[in-house]
Order: structure tokens, then C-alpha cells, then sequence
């Protein structure tokens, strides 16, 4: 198709569909969506000059020929976290800071030799470092772990995430929500006193009990515990809080379960609060349960509103495992969450190919990415975000889980992920010990790159509902490639070019870049349209579009 | 398709040999025990884009070496001072392909199509001209090399042309630049018994066509490779890098730079677009074949650019030649960040950089969550176990059900039979009800027909275990 022919179709003359994901589907209602478009009353989106992501159909009233898709990261490479003193590696959870331009990570080591089980031996551990790839551990030096107290332990048997709190409740800059065990042999902590990462008890059956606690710190290195727990609830591996800035609350995402019984056991379930310290969190207790000898519950199930959950697009027992999710500051009303999503072997039978169905809750985990608008009803993409390595490999193919945190540095986004060569499944394997763990990696990103709207060699459009904004340029965050150009259309609310705007005024953008200025042949000033209900209407060829902005240059 | 992943830079412009630009064009054999590349490189000089620089200083072919493909040395073999200073330049003023003969053709191991251009530091081009045609240099140790006598082609044919012994076809194959009116670059081949059988085979000259230089090659090598309906205005196809993939080879790859050119775009004061002539941008797809002759090339870039301001941003060649690393290959690629500097005698821009795709990884057939299935031509193997290359993530799985030619499942090797495979794994057992066992139907004419959830799959293949 040539320049000319692609640009000349318009809205009007187009058959342009129904925004459906994941499947765009040409041509049907053309009529009656260009009539919905024409006819359009009400109020426009104010984006001001604020960065406007394409992850969903916000920004889509109709399109043709364009499909939202998911992106992998750009590269990933192996990094080397710090152990120090007797110290071995434990498990995926981490966590990642921008404290003042220095990547601050927290992860999980336990002692080489311990006689403590499960997550009691896990020590949350501390490093610091100037690039994200080249790490040193914090000197911490406060527990002593095989006759040394030069190490990087900031809380024993602590697993959960570490969060900043801008509003400094306590004092404290830096908090931490998860589990806590107190600890039967050193290092013991005294701030995990009474605390039961899961306690077992027996009343006629056998139960279990357990709870979230909240720890508190000036520096992110000495921490306290609140002394109350936070929700009286057993939520097990990485649960995490933050403070969500669009709504001035603090988030908690937590490990929910599904009653017993169900292929689809574990989910994430989501409470806000204002207060970090005014506890415990509400939560809808139910009366028919009872509380252990501690005044703990067993697990999570419905106390606090599911968010995330396997549903019919997903195999066959499969769990949400882990949540990770993150508000994302660089744009508007954007959250990315990457939640480990296991799919569990329980009751295969594999004729004696493999493992499958020998153990109870093994199988294999991999990171997807869903995306919310409102960090409360997410769309997940069943594509891997990160899949599982190779199996047979000396490392990797086993289950992959993704850290909460990002950084942003430059054009690229770093976030950090841990690879195991086994899947998951009790410790007490008796292959186990033969496989070994890849380790931390780190997995860099375009910025705002990991949806985006696709349109492949014979071209594609979208038209946005009416927005207003502040400025006097248009950015596109796309990647044409070598073969792909983008045009731009600007209408207004009734899907009419505006004269000065229209596709066969505009010049087209290629190549890929960040923020790659929108022109017309008049030039890219769009000053004279701030304020006005406007619509952009998108034609691109071979292109990937990411993100658009009205700036002030 | 399945693009690989950009690793790090090998080679970037350091030397005075590589004082203007390293890059573009790049290959690499594999001699004795290690690995060698023959990469393009340009000093700085008066502006002249071509290999016609009669001091020396055009496109240089430089060597350098490497133990494990990651950690590549500039070889010094002290032939060709540029500047005074020695340099790792194997042959002067020109850019081509090194091939090896095992026919050792006139006693020679290691041959070079090429273009010559007379300059003052290398006598071997005396009388050469880059725009008459094509030569042949030959050599026995890679590094010395010689003219042989007459030309292989009497055509301009611009850039990179590729020249190799086809074993199975027990033939030489070349594929050359070509331009068809309307078509502007294209790729043509030609396949011959006998290497130093000049001119090599081709339609007699027609000086009445039109060209845009007179003896440019037109079509009167059969084109195999060239722009079609689902590509942009002005788009043409730069190389060929053509590729045998596997010990038998039965399958081709070919990674031809597309040139979308800005010729005549007027950018309103935007960018530069269109303010020179031959500017443009290019990235490198992925073409596959079954004979070498057929062409079926992949519309999305198999090596796509990178940002704006980085050093792959504008234009991209694939170097030839693979490593096989165990489960990985390793390719590389020359990458400019902007075209513009084809002009421009910019200080030091461009590298080497290399790609890494996982084994058999180019192409895959997939299905998404929601399932899918292929079932095969009919097929006779040989064997007792039958592997597959698939990638099921952790959320996938695959199930092969095994038909006989009329179509019908075999008792035991049936879909209900069948044991799925999941995970992510090169060589991955396919296993039924009662075990892994195909042997019984070695010989026998079947189908293979695969069901798959979440899953790509790359290859399949019999074995004897």
C-alpha cells in the first residue's frame, strides 16, 4: 500500500472497530461506531501534560488493525548478590529501592548450617550499589551468624517487602510488611519475640496460625516492630504494602487462599489503609472461625476482597503466588504487577516420563504481567513475562520470580527477578540438592514499554476518546523500527480534523525513540488546541506505540 | 519468527584503521581452534563512501580473532601500513566474502569474492576498478592473499555478495546484488560447477537496457530476493546473507538488510529525511527456504533498531557465519547508530555486536493460551524416540498423537495416550501411556499430529537412544 493510499483512509470512510482485547476485530459496526463517535456528548479525559500509556482501552474509543500486546524485557543478565559469613542464598522475594540515585536491595539468606526449618531461617539481607548490576552488602553488623557479626542481616526470619513511607509515620522513613517467626537459635531477635511465622496446633484436627507484622526504620537498616499484629492472618511467602500516592492510602497485597478443596488454591488479596500504625487493619472477620491458641487465624481466604486469581483463561490448577505490584510513577494511573503464577502437578501421572504427581504442591512457576488503571481490578496477559530457562541447563528452568520495586535510569527501567533450576515443591526432594540456583538477575526495560499498541506491515488506527490537555507539543513514546512510520491526526470531540492536523498535513514520525516529536507540515506546535476537546486519531505502519504526552518545551 | 537478544559490543571503532568507521559488513570462520572474523572497517579521509580511494584508505577487510566468540583480538599481520602504523588489514580498498573450497580449487583452500580498486598499497589491484565486476582472491593461510586471474562477474554489483560450495548440491552458489527497475535492490543467484570458470553463468549483457550505470546487473542472474506488496515505499533488499543451517542443511536462512530510503520525503523541517540522496534506514529480517531458490522472508525485523542515540539506532548488517554454543547461537551484526554517517566522515562510529538465539530457535510454531494443534505431512523416520525442541513455560504443555497414513491414530501413540510434555527444554522425550518407545514404527509412513497449550515449538526430531 502506498503513503498515500494508507493516509487517505479516514474515520469516516473506515470500518473501524470495537476496541476488544486481545483481538481486534475489523469491520464490524463501522457505521454505528463512527456514529457514536460523531455524536459523542460528555466530558473529556484532562491528561494535562502528563504521560498517558496505552496498556488498556482507555485511550481507545475505536481502532482497526492494532492489537495490545506485551513485551519482554530488553535484556536480562545475571548479577551477584553479596553473601557474606556462612551465609547461602534463600529463595526469590526481594525487593528494590531508589534511595537518592542508590539501588538499595533487600533479599532473603539463610545460615549454611541450621537446624531452624522453612521461612524462620530466612534473613532479610541488605546491599547497596551504584549501577544495579555491581552490588556491595550494607555494613550492618548487628547479628551474628557463625561466630561473625560482619554481615548484612537487618531482620531474621522477616520475608516480606520493604517499602518507603513518605509521610514518615513513626519517624520512619522505611517500613517493612510480611511474616515474622521468632527464632529458636541465633541469630535470635529480640523485635520477633512472640511473633509465629506459622504455628501449628492441634484442637481434635490439626490447624495452623500465623500473622502480618510491620517493621519500622529510620535508615532501612535498625528496625523495630509495631507491636501489634497487622492483620491476625496467615498469608504465606511475599505479601507486601505500599503507599499509594493516587489515592494518599497505604496498599497491602496479600497471599489469599481459596477454601480447600479448590484446583485453584492460591490468589492475592488486596486491603487499604490509612494508617500504617493503628492496629489491626479493618478486615471482614468471619464469626464462624476460630482463633489459635495465639488469637491468630489460619490462612486468608476471604476476609479481605480478592484482586488477582486464576480463572478459566488458565490452566488447570493454577495458583497467583506471589503479587509484586507497582504503582508506576512515570506515567499516569498506571500499575504493573508481575505476579509468579504456578501451575501445580498434584494428581498427574507422567508413565514414568518425569516427577509430575509424585509430590503434592509441585510444578513449575513463571512471572506474567497484568496491568490496572486503579491497582484494584487488573488485566493479566497469560504471554510469560518471564518465562522459565532451560531445562538440562546448569542453571535456570526451574521457577522464576519477579522482585517488587523498579528503577527508572535514563530510557530504561531495571527490575530485579530470581531463577531457580528446580520448580517448586518441598525442600525435602530427594533430587534437590542436586540442582542449583541461578540467582539474582536483573531485567531492564524500555521505559513505558511493557505494553504496547501493535500494528503490524499493512497498517493500523486508533482513534482516543476526547481528552484536554496542557502544552504545546505532542510526544510519542513508539518504535517504528527501520520499516515503520506513525501519523497523526488531531480532531476534535466530534472526530473532525482540525485544519493544520489533519493526515494529509502531518508528517510522519519513525525509528524508534522515547519521546519523538509529533509534526505537521505547519510545524509541532499544538499550543493553539490546549484546553479544547480534541481527539488523536493514529495511523502507523509496522509500529509498536507505547505512550503519548503533551509537553511544555 | 523469534528475534535474538543483543548482547554486548565485540568490536567497536578504536584503531586508525577504524578511525572513521568499524563495521557494516562482518563474518566469521572457524580455523583450527579458534574463531576468526573478517570485518570492514575505514579510516578517516577525504569523503568518499565507496572502495575507490586510490591512497588505501577506503573499506579495509581487518581480521580479528577470538578463543570463544566473546573476546575478540585485532590480529597484527603488518601487511598493509596505513599512516605508517601497522594494522590487522588482511586486504585493502575492497569488501567481500571469504569461503573455503573443499575442492581446493587451483591448490587453494580459502577463496575471496570481492571488489578490487587499484590503490598505492596493495600492486595485487593494479589495472582493478570497483565498478567493472566481481573478483576472486585465494589464499592458503587466510591472511596473504592473491589475485586470481580475471574477473567472476562483469556486472557492478554493489556491496556485499556471497560465494560458498554448496555440498549437497555438490555445486558453487553465489548470491549477488542485483537491480530490477522498480524493484531498485535485489538479490540474485547463480550456481556453477567450476569456481574459476570465468565469467560465471549468466544472460548475455543487453547494452540497450536501461540502467543506472552501465554495467549495473539487472536481472540477468535470476532474482531470488526482493521488495513485495507487504513492504513499505522505497524499501530494497541491501544483502543477502544466506546462511545453510544444520550438518545436512536442508534448511536455508537468510538475514537481508531492508533499506527503506528517504529519497524524495520532504520532513518539513522536522528531521533530515530527505535532504541527502541513498539515506535511509535498515534493520535486518529473516528469510527462510527449502532449496536456497524459494523465499518465504518474515515481515517483522528479525534484528530491529534500537533508540534513537544508540549505537544500533540506524542501520543494521548481518555479519555471517554461527557459532553453536551449546544450547545457544551466537551471530553478529554490524550496527551503525545513523545512515547519515555514510556521508559524513564522523569520527569512530559503529561496532560489532553480538546476538544470541537460542538452538533451532528462528522460527517456531505457536499457540497461545487458549490451545492449538499441526499435524505433519506424512513422514518416515528412523529411531526409537522422538524429541522435541518446545518451550511450554511453566504454563504450557504439548501432546503428540502419532497417525498412520490414513490418517488415523496408532493404538498406544494415541492423543488419549499420550503424556504431555511441559516446561522449556532443547531435546524433550515425548512419552505415551506405555513408555517413550517409536521403534515398532520406524519405516513406516506416519503423521505426526501435536496439540499445545501456551507453547512454541521449534523442532522435532527421531532419534536412536
Amino acid at each position: 500500500m502506498k503513503r498515500r493510499q494508507f493516509l487517505s483512509r479516514t474515520i469516516g470512510a473506515s470500518a473501524l472497530s470495537l476496541y476488544r482485547i486481545p483481538v481486534i476485530q475489523a469491520g464490524s459496526n463501522s457505521s454505528s461506531i463512527s456514529d457514536k463517535i460523531r455524536q459523542w456528548k460528555g466530558n473529556p479525559i484532562k491528561i494535562g501534560d502528563r504521560k498517558q500509556l496505552f496498556i488498556d482501552k482507555k485511550f481507545i474509543a475505536a481502532s482497526h488493525g492494532v492489537e495490545l500486546i506485551t513485551n519482554p524485557p530488553l535484556s536480562t543478565r545475571q548479577i551477584e548478590m553479596p553473601l557474606l559469613n556462612g551465609m547461602a542464598s534463600s529463595g526469590g522475594y526481594s525487593t528494590v529501592l531508589d534511595v537518592e540515585g542508590e539501588y538499595w536491595f533487600y533479599y532473603h539468606a539463610r545460615p549454611e548450617h541450621s537446624s531452624q526449618k522453612g521461612h524462620q531461617a530466612y534473613m532479610l539481607c541488605l546491599s547497596k550499589s551504584e549501577d544495579g548490576i555491581h552490588w556491595r552488602p550494607a555494613e550492618v553488623n548487628r547479628f551474628k551468624v557463625d561466630g561473625s557479626q560482619r554481615n548484612n542481616i537487618v531482620a531474621p526470619g522477616a520475608i516480606g517487602t520493604v517499602f518507603i513511607d513518605p509521610k514518615k509515620t513513626l519517624d520512619s522513613r522505611y517500613w517493612f510488611l510480611g511474616t515474622l517467626g521468632e527464632r529458636e537459635e541465633p541469630p535470635i531477635w529480640e523485635a520477633a519475640k512472640d511473633t509465629y511465622y506459622r504455628r501449628y496446633y492441634k484442637e481434635g484436627h490439626a490447624y495452623h496460625e500465623g500473622g502480618i507484622y510491620l517493621l519500622h526504620s529510620t535508615d532501612g537498616m535498625a528496625w523495630n516492630r509495631l507491636p501489634d499484629v497487622a492483620l491476625p492472618l496467615w498469608c504465606d511467602t511475599q505479601n507486601q504494602c505500599l503507599y499509594d500516592q493516587r489515592i494518599d492510602k497505604y496498599v497491602a497485597y496479600l497471599r489469599g487462599n481459596n477454601p480447600a478443596g479448590m484446583k485453584k488454591r492460591r490468589n492475592v488479596r488486596r486491603i487499604e489503609v490509612d494508617r500504617l500504625d493503628k492496629a489491626p487493619w479493618p478486615y471482614d472477620e468471619n464469626p464462624n472461625r476460630k482463633r489459635g491458641p495465639n488469637g491468630l487465624f489460619g490462612n486468608l481466604i476471604d476476609e479481605l476482597p480478592e484482586v488477582m486469581g486464576a480463572n478459566g483463561l488458565d490452566p488447570d490448577a493454577t495458583d497467583i503466588y506471589t503479587p509484586c505490584v507497582n504503582p508506576y510513577p512515570w506515567a499516569d494511573d498506571a500499575y504493573f504487577a508481575f505476579p509468579a503464577v504456578y501451575r501445580h502437578y498434584d494428581g498427574q501421572n507422567s508413565y514414568g516420563r518425569d516427577l509430575r504427581g509424585k509430590y503434592s504442591n509441585h510444578g513449575p512457576v513463571e512471572v506474567q504481567l497484568a496491568v490496572s488503571r486503579n491497582g484494584i481490578e487488573f488485566t493479566r496477559f497469560r504471554r510469560p513475562y518471564l518465562a522459565s530457562g532451560l531445562l538440562d541447563e546448569d542453571k535456570g528452568g526451574g521457577d522464576v520470580y519477579m522482585g517488587v520495586g523498579m528503577i527508572k535510569r535514563g530510557n530504561f527501567v531495571y527490575h530485579y527477578f530470581h531463577e531457580d533450576t528446580f520448580p517448586h515443591g518441598p525442600t525435602t526432594y530427594p533430587y534437590r540438592e542436586s540442582f542449583s540456583s541461578k540467582g539474582m538477575e536483573v531485567a531492564i526495560h524500555r521505559l513505558d514499554g511493557f505494553v504496547s499498541i501493535d500494528a503490524g506491515p499493512s497498517g493500523g488506527e486508533l482513534v482516543t476518546p476526547p481528552i484536554q490537555f496542557e502544552g504545546n507539543r505532542l510526544n510519542l513514546n513508539i518504535d517504528c523500527g527501520a520499516m515503520g512510520e506513525a501519523w497523526v491526526e488531531i480532531q476534535d470531540a466530534h472526530a473532525r480534523p482540525i485544519s493544520g492536523y489533519s493526515f494529509n498535513e502531518s508528517v510522519s514520525v519513525d525509528r524508534n525513540g522515547i519521546a519523538q516529536e509529533v509534526w505537521w507540515q505547519k510545524g509541532p506546535d499544538v499550543s493553539e488546541l490546549a484546553g479544547q476537546p480534541i481527539r488523536l486519531h493514529v495511523k502507523m505502519r509496522s509500529a509498536k506505540l507505547f505512550a503519548f504526552q503533551f509537553i511544555k518545551s | 519468527m523469534n528475534s535474538p537478544v543483543k548482547e554486548e559490543p565485540v568490536l567497536v571503532a578504536e584503531t586508525a584503521v577504524e578511525s572513521h568507521k568499524i563495521g557494516g559488513y562482518c563474518q566469521i570462520v572457524k580455523m583450527k581452534d579458534e574463531w576468526w572474523m573478517y570485518y570492514n572497517a575505514m579510516p578517516l579521509g577525504d569523503f568518499n563512501y565507496d572502495a575507490s580511494r586510490a591512497d588505501g584508505t577506503g573499506y579495509m577487510v581487518c581480521l580479528a580473532t577470538s578463543k570463544d566468540g566473546l573476546e575478540w583480538q585485532r590480529k597484527n599481520v603488518s601487511l598493509y601500513p596505513i599512516r605508517g602504523k601497522e594494522n590487522n588489514v588482511v586486504i585493502p580498498n575492497a569488501y567481500g566474502y571469504m569461503f573455503d573450497d573443499p575442492k581446493k580449487s587451483d591448490g587453494y583452500p580459502y577463496w575471496f569474492l570481492t571488489h578490487m580498486q587499484e590503490c598505492a598499497v596493495w600492486k595485487e589491484a593494479d589495472g582493478c576498478d570497483y565498478w567493472d565486476g566481481l573478483y576472486l582472491l585465494k589464499s592458503k593461510d587466510g591472511i596473504h592473499w592473491k589475485r586470481h586471474p580475471g574477473m567472476a562477474l562483469p556486472f557492478h554489483m554493489d556491496s556485499w555478495n556471497q560465494c560458498f560450495y554448496d555440498s549437497p548440491l555438490q555445486k558453487y552458489v553465489a548470491y549477488v546484488r542485483s537491480w530490477v527497475p522498480g524493484k531498485d535492490r535485489c538479490v540474485s543467484r547463480l550456481e556453477f560447477e567450476d569456481l574459476l570458470s570465468f565469467p560465471w553463468p549468466h544472460e548475455t549483457y543487453d547494452p540497450n537496457r536501461k540502467r543506472v550505470r552501465k554495467n549495473k546487473l539487472l536481472d540477468e542472474i535470476p532474482v531470488v530476493m526482493q521488495a513485495g506488496p507487504d513492504d513499505p515505499p522505497g524499501m530494497d533488499l541491501y544483502t543477502s546473507c544466506v546462511e545453510p543451517y544444520g550438518s545436512a542443511h536442508p534448511v536455508w536462512l537468510a538475514f537481508p538488510s531492508r533499506y527503506r530510503h528517504y529519497d524524495s520525503f520532504y520532513s518539513f523541517g522536522r528531521d533530515s529525511r530527505g535532504k541527502n540522496e541513498n539515506v535511509g534506514v535498515l534493520d535486518v529480517a529473516l528469510s527462510v527456504s527449502l532449496d536456497g531458490i524459494n523465499w518465504r522472508r518474515f515481515s517483522e525485523a528479525y534484528v530491529p533498531l534500537g533508540m534513537i542515540g544508540k549505537i544500533d539506532a540506524g542501520s543494521l548488517y548481518m555479519g555471517m557465519g554461527m557459532i553453536i554454543k551449546e544450547d545457544e547461537i551466537w551471530q553478529y551484526c554490524g550496527v551503525l547508530s545513523d545512515r547519515a554517517s555514510y556521508y559524513r566522515m564522523d569520527q569512530g562510529v559503529g561496532a560489532i555486536i553480538r546476538l544470541v538465539q537460542r538452538l533451532d530457535g528462528f522460527v517456531s510454531a505457536d499457540t497461545d493460551h487458549k490451545g492449538g494443534e499441526l499435524t505433519t505431512p506424512l513422514l518416515v523416520f528412523e529411531g526409537n524416540r522422538l524429541d522435541l525442541n518446545i518451550d511450554c513455560g511453566a504454563m504450557g504443555e504439548a501432546w503428540v498423537e502419532i497417525k498412520n497414513s490414513e490418517g488415523k491414530p496408532i493404538p498406544g501413540y494415541s492423543m488419549e495416550e499420550s503424556v504431555s510434555v511441559d516446561r522449556n527444554g532443547i531435546a524433550q522425550k515425548v512419552w505415551w501411556q506405555k513408555g517413550p518407545d517409536v521403534s515398532e514404527l520406524a519405516g513406516q509412513t506416519i503423521r505426526l499430529h501435536v496439540k499445545m497449550r501456551s507453547a512454541k515449538l521449534y523442532a522435532f526430531q527421531f532419534i536412536k537412544s
